[in-house]
């Protein structure tokens, strides 16, 4: 019973934060309140800053926070590491709230780390099996060297503007931009699971799928897209960081979403999924749209969650996260079923939901970079706007697919989740649709995209008839996820190897052979200073009668 | 005739020998010849110096204080640990004390000196008593063979140094340290014979000090003598010796630099080497102390030969001398309780007799300037920077590379101590009062460098 203790930790949390942070939500007002001014001695000064958006990524992460601890208590009833786990996922989530309500760069790094490290903690949680400790460590490893970034970014930062304040920061006109910017979308993209270091994301799947929920939805890859939307206006006063921003959204939003499309697994296409989603909201950043992209982030967050949550629910019905384990699950699951066809359609962007309209403020944010009205070139924005579009086409598709494999087909046998699972993924569904409340609605990307939408799922259920319930995907290019990992898993290791092995030959035959020889002809020094040790006193007259005379003979010939 | 006697010098070292006396008659007077009967009017009596020495402080030159108080406070060590040798019936304690103290007088003098004859007189007070000490044990050959060794060695250096004073007495017409620096800034003699005189002076102190190549004489001695004996030498005659050198340096050759920096510069590298490379393949704990002795000879000259760090010197000497001592009487620990000082037998010391072998690493770990005897790496920057700052980046190299080679061995010291040991485990039976008092010594000497490593400012804001 005591696994409701963390529960109420958590709700306690969760309580303190809404309290703190719901007056905001909405509000124009931003607060700045400094608990230890930075001195000269240690740089680094106590500082929050709170506006509506931090309150909104707040509330969303305590909330989901909430909500995992929750589904956790069932869905790792008998984990003898119940403990740790649910310890580090308050810690998880106190890291991102130092991010998010951080007004100090350093104290921002602190939170920042904590996440890497947390997240390394719970994808590794399942140590006994080697998936878990690799895809732990490969998320660890590749985020902190993207971190680096960060690091580096905050120093140039310090030495550019004078403080690591993070609102004295922003209140100054924009200096040194390109370097700043770059370095800390270095940081983000890692943080982020975007193009080219994205490939951790769908690898940290062996981790407890509350988990991957919390991952995904509220904290590590939050954060990224978080910490751009804050420091928006640096980004922004440099094109070349916006270009790069918005070309790295458009390779990544497509390229995971035809990887998605591909999967025999229904956890990692979802991981797919959320790498093609984030893009999304990088997409919309990079045109200086801060509202689309962090909606979207709020929206994502809760059908992601519900998502993986219902996907949690799955597996605990079949023991399996295979699409092939899957299949009519419809009758024996039906609040599942009901709960993620509500996810689904949020994903694959279906009227009333939430995903509808916060996909069609990204599309229009994505348009006016296409006019120009943006700070990237009309020619980016116009590319970035039309892969969105086939993007949320394919999105579609995959959705509808993934939604088809998993409850159609020949009934199977199941069974419904415990209340604590279920009770989450229920809060998540109504939720799905209560965060449309007040969105604004674009009429004509409304009407294309549901268009959009119809058309996909249209093609994937008539696909799907025609094939017999079939709709396994032969593309063996997608099914190797373009082979991005290569670099990763192949050649940095192979050329480190190969670096290493001449470093080891290096070192033997050439470095070591100085202290080697040195401690050679020191040990023979040695041992002709016994010999002439002879005790011998009239030899060491000699000796020194030498000594006097060599000494003498110098300094007179010196001066 | 009247002679005026400056008390603020002569005073400690007056009392030091009236002490001498003093333990000679106790001994003489009282039938039975124990150590405690002339140990304690020895002890009394540096007492005694030190707090003279307090209340004259203002009169005395702040180095020479120093130097005067590492000299003190090295005997007293040297004299309360020697308590652990009172089993042994060849050793006369009265004879033992009255040597001891003559030879810590001398060393008073030595440092206090101001003209070249006092110091001259002061080098023999400290060294013939010393000869005396190593070759005390009755009917020990080894012990006799060592002194006559140091008996030539001290004989041949004195004989050099007088020559260069003489030379020096004639080049300046006066015997004072001032007088001869003002002369040898004025003189209008040939260099040459400047030269030869400044050298041949200042060759006769490195003898005493152990450099090389007048180093021969040191592992003989060492090994010869009686162990707390070897202690007193490596330290306190060595302290004496530099204090002297760095006095007599920095007052009457201070404008002859050119003169002797560079060769000094040269004994100093050379000596800290071949005295690392000696110690490199010894297997017996006071052999290896004996040649890293020397090599800390060549470390405390090092700042003295780029004229500026005389400070630093001391500075260094004061945690050489408290380390070496702790070693010395750590051994002499040892070497009664188990009869040998060679590795083999120290195997796993450290933890069959704590008490004894971790000051006995701790020691060691502070010659190697190595953590965590964090005093001993202060020490060593302290000897080293003021040479980078003269510009001298050849000696630092040299230093640098010594370290290195001193770790070498100190290490592998540290690494038997705390060795699984061999065989069975020897437990020692209840120790004697006597060994309590050596044992409380050794601790009491750790927990002094422990403190000096925690608080090093201690010893650098202090001294001098």
């Amino acid at each position: 019973m005591n696994r409701w203790a963390y529960v109420l930790l958590t709700a306690a949390l969760t309580a303190v934060v809404a309290l703190w942070a719901i007056p905001y939500v909405g509000d124009s007002t931003a607060d700045t309140h400094v608990w230890v001014e930075g001195n000269s001695l240690l740089g680094v000064s106590l500082a929050v800053h709170i506006d509506s958006l931090a309150a909104q990524v707040l509330l969303l992460a305590v909330g989901i926070g909430l909500l995992v601890q929750i589904y956790s208590t069932a869905y790792l009833q008998h984990h003898p590491r119940y403990r740790s786990y649910a310890l580090v996922i308050i810690l998880f989530l106190l890291g991102m709230i130092a991010v998010v309500v951080a007004d100090d760069f350093f104290v921002l790094l602190i939170g920042w780390e904590v996440m890497g490290l947390c997240s390394y903690l719970l994808i590794g949680h399942e140590w006994e099996t080697p998936e878990a400790r690799a895809g732990a460590a490969k998320a660890f490893l590749m985020t902190r060297v993207a971190d680096l970034g960060l690091l580096v970014g905050i120093i140039v930062i310090g030495q550019t503007y004078g403080t690591y304040r993070i609102s004295e920061v922003l209140a100054q006109d924009p200096k040194n931009v390109t370097a700043i910017g770059l370095l800390l979308l270095v940081a983000v993209v890692g943080k982020s699971a975007q193009f080219p270091l994205h490939t951790w994301l769908p690898d940290a799947m062996p981790g407890p799928t509350p988990i991957t929920a919390l991952i995904h939805a509220a904290t590590m890859v939050a954060a990224g897209v978080y910490l751009v939307a804050r420091l928006l206006p640096i980004f922004e006063a440099s094109q070349l960081v916006m270009t790069a921003l918005a070309i790295i959204a458009a390779i990544t939003m497509l390229l995971a979403a035809l990887c998605a499309l591909a999967q025999t697994d229904l956890k990692r296409a979802l991981a797919w999924s959320t790498v093609s989603q984030l893009a999304f909201m990088f997409a919309a950043l990079s045109m200086g749209d801060r509202d689309a992209g962090t909606d979207h982030l709020l929206s994502h967050g809760a059908f992601k969650a519900l998502l993986f949550l219902g996907c949690g629910c799955l597996m605990h019905a079949v023991g399996s996260s295979a699409l092939s384990a899957m299949g009519g699950l419809r009758k024996a699951m039906p609040v599942t079923f009901l709960s993620m066809t509500i996810g689904f359609a949020a994903l694959a962007g279906f009227i009333p939901t939430v995903g509808f309209f916060t996909k069609d403020s990204v599309l229009a944010a994505l348009e006016h970079g296409a006019k120009g009205d943006a700070a990237v070139p009309a020619s980016v924005g116009s590319i970035v706007f039309y892969v969105a579009l086939a993007t949320t086409f394919v999105t579609a598709v995959y959705a509808a697919r993934l939604w088809l494999t998993a409850f159609f087909g020949p009934a199977k046998e199941g069974h419904e989740a415990p209340r604590a699972m279920l009770g989450p993924v229920v809060v998540l569904a109504i939720a799905t649709f209560a965060l449309s409340i007040g969105q604004p609605f674009h009429l004509g990307f409304g009407l294309i995209s549901t268009g959009v939408a119809v058309l996909a799922t249209a093609v994937v259920v008539y696909a799907w008839s025609d094939r017999g319930g079939e709709l396994d995907i032969d593309a063996p290019l997608l099914t190797r996820e373009f082979d991005l990992d290569a670099p990763f898993t192949r050649w940095i290791p192979a050329a480190t190897r190969e670096a290493a092995r001449l470093v080891v030959v290096v070192d033997r035959d050439g470095v070591d052979a100085y202290p080697d020889g040195g401690a050679a002809g020191a040990q023979l020094t040695s041992r002709a200073l016994e010999l002439v040790q002879s005790r011998n006193v009239q030899r060491y007259a000699t000796v020194m009668t030498v000594g006097v005379i060599a000494l003498v003979a110098a300094g007179v010939i010196w001066t | 005739m009247n002679i005026p006697v400056d008390w603020a010098i002569a005073g400690p070292a007056t009392i030091v020998a009236a002490g001498a006396v003093i333990a000679l008659l106790v001994d003489a007077f009282f039938p039975r010849r124990t150590w405690l009967g002339s140990g304690l009017p020895s002890t009394a009596a540096l007492i005694a110096a030190g707090l003279e020495m307090f209340r004259l402080d203002h009169d005395i030159p702040p180095a020479t204080f120093a130097l005067s108080l590492i000299l003190l406070v090295g005997t007293l060590f040297v004299v309360v640990a020697s308590n652990v040798m009172n089993f042994e019936n060849s050793m006369p304690p009265g004879e033992y004390h009255f040597l001891m103290l003559s030879s810590a007088a001398g060393a008073l003098l030595m440092v206090s000196a101001r003209d070249v004859v006092t110091l001259l007189v002061a080098l023999e007070l400290l060294s013939l008593p010393s000869i005396a000490l190593v070759g005390l044990r009755q009917g020990d050959r080894r012990a006799i063979r060592s002194a006559w060794t140091f008996f030539l060695a001290s004989v041949v250096s004195t004989a050099i140094t007088l020559m260069g004073i003489s030379l020096l007495y004639g080049i300046a017409g006066t015997l004072d340290y001032e007088g001869i620096g003002e002369a040898l800034r004025e003189s209008d003699m040939p260099d040459s014979v400047v030269a030869v005189a400044i050298l041949l002076t200042v060759i006769g102190l490195l003898f005493k000090l152990g450099a090389v190549p007048f180093h021969m004489w040191i592992p003989d001695a060492y090994l010869g003598a009686p162990i707390l004996v070897a202690g007193f030498l490596s330290s306190v005659s060595k302290a004496a010796s530099l204090g002297a050198l760095l006095t007599f340096l920095a007052i009457a050759l201070g404008y002859s630099y050119d003169t002797w920096g560079t060769l000094l510069a040269v004994v100093a590298a050379v000596t800290m080497t071949i005295g690392n490379l000696g110690a490199l393949r010894r297997t017996n704990a006071i052999g290896m102390l004996a040649w890293s002795s020397v090599a800390q000879a060549g470390f405390l000259l090092a700042p003295a030969a780029v004229g500026v760090g005389t400070d630093a010197a001391i500075q260094y000497l004061a945690v050489y001398v408290l380390t070496n001592l702790v070693a010395f009487a750590a051994l002499a620990v040892v070497l009664r309780l188990r009869g040998s000082t060679d590795y083999d037998e120290l195997r796993g010391l450290a933890r069959t007799d704590p008490p004894t072998g971790i000051p006995l690493a701790l020691a060691a770990l502070t010659l190697a300037g190595f953590p965590p005897a964090i005093i001993g790496l202060v020490a060593k920057y302290v000897v080293i920077q003021p040479v980078i700052e003269a510009g001298e980046t050849w000696l630092a190299v040299v230093m640098a590379i010594n370290v290195m080679l001193g770790l070498a061995y100190y290490l592998r010291f540290v690494a038997v101590l705390f060795d699984k040991p061999e065989g069975e485990t020897y437990v020692s039976p209840s120790p004697p009062f006597s060994v309590r008092v050596a044992k409380s010594v050794v601790i009491l000497g750790a927990l002094g460098i422990v403190a000096l490593s925690v608080w090093p400012d201690l010893l650098l804001s202090n001294l001098p």
